[in-house]
């Protein structure tokens, strides 16, 4: 049976008001769909090309059946439903509700209205094409200012507020991670690690940094170097030459390790190229490099009238001589056929007599008792005894020959003596007072007689110059003779070049005799100190030189040379000269 | 005759006049280094390196400007293309500028955090630079004399066609463009935009499917789907260029990305290296 239906289109016009458009289909059965041969015709792509139809079933009655597809049938999806007047039909976009006939020409009705239009398809392909960066979620200006605040806070205000506030820094080691603490305050600012020494200051920037923006003042220094003296002796000449510079200045930390001081050339050539012109009181030869501009060495030697140590300058240390009042000739005692000695015949080396001070840097003291006496012995009757006079002063020689004598002459004979003279030949028996004063009297010629020999002849004299005092009116205490000597006192230069700083230890690969020159020497007044040219048959100026050591001012001058332990140590060692060349005996 | 005007691209501005500047500016550093005798050997803290590090700080604070300029669209002071041509070359010179400050002096400290960031900053700004060079020419060969407004607005019309196209063809293929029509899309996320291609395309999905259904229809649908199959393509190829545009669009923009927020981390690292400079003096 032909089914006829009409088919009610409704459209809205501007006020929304429907807009009914009917006309009559006819099918058995009445198909729906997309596709053009359906009876109801519904041209949308959300419809299925033969979405659903209608048919009447055995009994006469309409029925909807979906065919490629459910339909929705009051909001629930069904492949078949009857068809009822009212009921609410949903395919794809069109919204179908059956109708009663209004005619004859048809059986039922259906008023079916588009109630999704197809969306506008220009704004949302837009919607769902982001066609720009800007337009996602990356970050800009968010992760910017996030990234200002992050390297803000870490390399700022945590390093400020842990450097002005120790509480803060207590508070923080608390409740701050370990590892971004250590980053605000141990890291971040560290411009570089501190030079060995003042590592054990690293965690205690205020050690030196004494207040936020302010340079590190020398009192920061001075607090641990107090030692540390000044450049120039004067005070005055201090502070006009160097103003107001600071120990900074010369000295930067945060460099590694190493380095520290300021050690270039300029420091010294700035002020020393030109001294005459700049101090022109100052006593000083203009130097400006080791190699070309260096004046002659001056040397500090012992005053023989005063006993003091003096510079001499280098124009004058050459006609000057060391006047020790020593006699000591090194040719002899380096005679390359050997010297001779109580053991025969020995070839003398430098070292025999000259042993390194404990630093290595210069020489202990020669010593008579030590490096002397085993070939110079003081015997006075080398033919009968092996008694020494003590190596002191004519006076104690004098008293030890007197008693030595004494003692024979009254008859105790010492043990190794075998000499036999008139008195003694007499049996041992009481003596008389006149005898008494007679062997007494012999024993004094005696020791008058040797002691003179000793010390004007044989021993003394060999090596010290001695003078017989006849002017002398009281002679000493216990002495009955009038017999006196005076001994010029040993006045030996210890430490020859005390502006500058010379290690021997490490020169010790080369030969005594490459730099000192005394195998030739027959007088102790020869000065042996090298000459520059010696030390610049290596060293170089500050220019590096193929084959030679560069050699700026510093290695062989410090700055602060006033507080110098090398320059200290001279002083001692002067100071232990002094002493000496007043008293021969200790030596 | 009336002068000729020739488009001048930014680097050479003015007849290069800040790559002369730049040139001069990195000679002037590298003699002043070179004469440098500072007893305690070269580093930031002797008066040559403060004159180099307050030229190098002068010009980040005056480079990070250009951010402002460039957005100030009524200012007078030069045109952007004048400072765009100062900032990449000025901006190139501090590469010599601050390293000779360093002194060639580095550590784990924001002293070298701010140099780093700073050189990474400068490395962007290169890739800015080639960006700028070639990415423009490459949209312009892709698009030809389309605007990316003129695909988009030619989509809607090839979409409505295949819809009325597929009305009368098979379900598949009907759902197949209607996919196509709401799905695709030009560009999209971060990685869609810089992939520039879309390999779930609906449309491209569409495209093959209409192909492979037109073997088993017949006369009018036949005929139907073969304009589908046109329409679709047209489709297709618009996609497929308006997707490399925005390829070359994004590219071209990514580096800002980094070279945006890297220079306000440098700013901070900056003004931290400077204050502790001074905090800690000497």
């Amino acid at each position: 049976m032909i089914l006829k239906c009409q088919v009610v289109t409704i459209t809205r016009n501007r006020k929304g008001q429907p807009v009914r458009a009917a006309r009559v289909v006819a099918g058995d059965p009445i198909t729906l769909g997309r596709s053009a041969e359906a009876s109801i015709h519904l041209p949308d792509p959300r419809v299925h090309l033969h979405h659903a139809l209608i048919r009447n079933n055995d009994l006469g009655k309409l029925y909807l059946e979906g065919q490629d597809a459910a339909i929705d049938v009051n909001g629930e999806l069904q492949s078949r439903a009857k068809l009822r007047r009212g009921a609410q039909i949903l395919i794809g976009p069109y919204r179908i509700i059956p109708e009663p006939p209004t005619g004859p020409d048809h059986d039922f009705g259906l008023a079916i209205e588009l109630v999704q239009p197809f969306p506008q398809d220009l704004g949302d392909l837009r919607a769902r094409s982001r066609t720009s960066l800007s337009a996602t979620w990356l970050p800009k200006r968010s992760v910017a200012w996030a990234a200002f605040a992050m390297v803000a806070l870490l390399s700022l205000a945590l390093p400020i507020a842990y450097a002005t506030s120790p509480r803060f820094r207590e508070k923080a080691a608390g409740s701050l991670p370990a590892s971004v603490g250590r980053v605000a305050w141990d890291v971040a600012w560290d411009p570089g690690p501190l030079s060995a020494g003042h590592q054990t200051l690293s965690l205690r920037c205020d050690a030196c940094h004494q207040a936020p923006f302010e340079r590190v003042p020398d009192r920061a220094c001075v607090k641990c170097h107090a030692a540390t003296g000044s450049h120039v002796k004067e005070a005055a000449v201090s502070r006009g030459v160097f103003l107001d510079a600071r120990c900074a200045e010369c000295h930067r930390e945060h460099k590694g390790e190493r380095a520290l001081a300021r050690t270039d050339a300029a420091l010294c050539v700035d002020c020393h190229g030109e001294i005459e012109a700049r101090f022109p009181k100052s006593t000083l030869a203009a130097v400006s490099d080791f190699a070309s501009a260096h004046p002659s060495f001056a040397l500090y030697m012992v005053n023989a009238r005063t006993g003091e140590t003096e510079r001499v300058a280098a124009d004058q240390a050459s006609s000057r001589v060391e006047e020790s009042g020593l006699k000591f000739p090194h040719a002899t005692h380096l005679n390359p056929k050997g010297v001779r000695t109580p053991r025969g015949p020995r070839v003398l080396e430098c070292a025999q007599c000259h042993r390194p001070d404990l630093l290595g840097v210069r020489f202990e003291p020669v010593k008579m008792v030590e490096d002397c006496s085993e070939c110079h012995r003081l015997e006075f009757e080398p033919a009968q005894s092996t008694r020494q006079a003590p190596h002191g002063k004519p006076e104690e020689i004098l008293i030890s020959l007197r008693e030595f004598y004494a003692r024979i002459a009254l008859g105790d004979r010492a043990i190794d003596v075998t000499l036999v003279n008139d008195l003694l030949r007499r049996p041992i028996a009481d003596v008389t007072r006149l005898e008494h004063r007679k062997a007494l009297a012999w024993a004094e010629q005696k020791a008058q007689a040797v002691a003179t020999n000793l010390i004007e002849v044989r021993v003394c004299v060999q090596c010290h110059q001695v003078r017989r005092e006849t002017d002398r009116v009281a002679p000493a205490a216990g002495s009955e003779g009038g017999l006196h000597w005076s001994i010029e006192p040993v006045k030996i230069t210890a430490h020859w070049l005390q502006g500058a700083f010379f290690d021997h230890k490490s020169h010790a690969q080369a030969a005594c005799d490459k730099c000192h020159d005394v195998r030739t020497s027959v007088k102790s007044a020869d000065i042996s100190i090298p000459a520059l040219a010696t030390c610049r048959s290596c060293h170089s100026g500050a220019k590096a030189v193929k084959g030679k050591v560069r050699s700026a001012c510093e290695m062989c001058h410090s700055f602060h040379q006033h507080s110098n332990p090398l320059a200290q140590s001279a002083a001692v060692d002067s100071a232990a000269t002094l002493p000496v060349a007043g008293a021969p005996g200790s030596r | 005759m009336p002068p000729q005007i020739f488009h001048q691209g930014f680097l050479e501005f003015g007849g290069h006049r800040y790559l002369k500047l730049a040139a001069i500016l990195i000679l002037g550093s590298a003699i002043a280094y070179s004469r440098d005798a500072s007893p305690l050997g070269p580093y930031g803290g002797t008066t040559t390196g403060y004159v180099l590090g307050t030229i190098g700080a002068v010009l980040i604070l005056w480079l990070m400007w250009f951010g402002v300029r460039k957005r100030r669209y009524r200012s007078r002071m030069g045109t952007v293309q004048g400072w765009l041509s100062a900032h990449v070359y000025l901006g190139a010179s501090l590469i010599v500028v601050v390293t000779l400050h360093t002194g060639l002096q580095a550590g784990w400290n924001i002293h070298t955090l701010a140099y780093s960031l700073m050189l990474i900053v400068i490395a962007s700004g290169f890739y800015g630079v080639y960006a700028y060079a070639r990415f423009p020419t490459l949209i312009t060969e892709i698009m030809g004399d389309e605007t990316m407004d003129g695909i988009f607005l030619a989509l809607p019309g090839l979409d409505m066609e295949a819809r009325r196209l597929a009305l009368n063809l098979p379900d598949e293929v009907n759902q197949a463009v209607l996919k196509a029509s709401q799905g695709s899309r030009v560009g999209g996320g971060v990685w869609s935009q810089l992939r520039g291609t879309d390999p779930k395309c609906p449309t491209t999905a569409a495209v093959n499917l209409v192909k492979r259904a037109g073997r088993n229809l017949e006369r009018a649908e036949a005929r139907a789907n073969h304009e589908l199959f046109a329409v679709l393509l047209r489709k297709q190829s618009l996609l497929e260029r308006a997707r490399q545009a925005v390829m070359y669009k994004a590219r071209l923009d990514l580096w800002l990305y980094a070279h945006v927020p890297l220079s306000f981390g440098l700013l901070a690292a900056l003004v931290g290296h400077v204050i502790s400079v001074f905090f800690y003096r000497a």
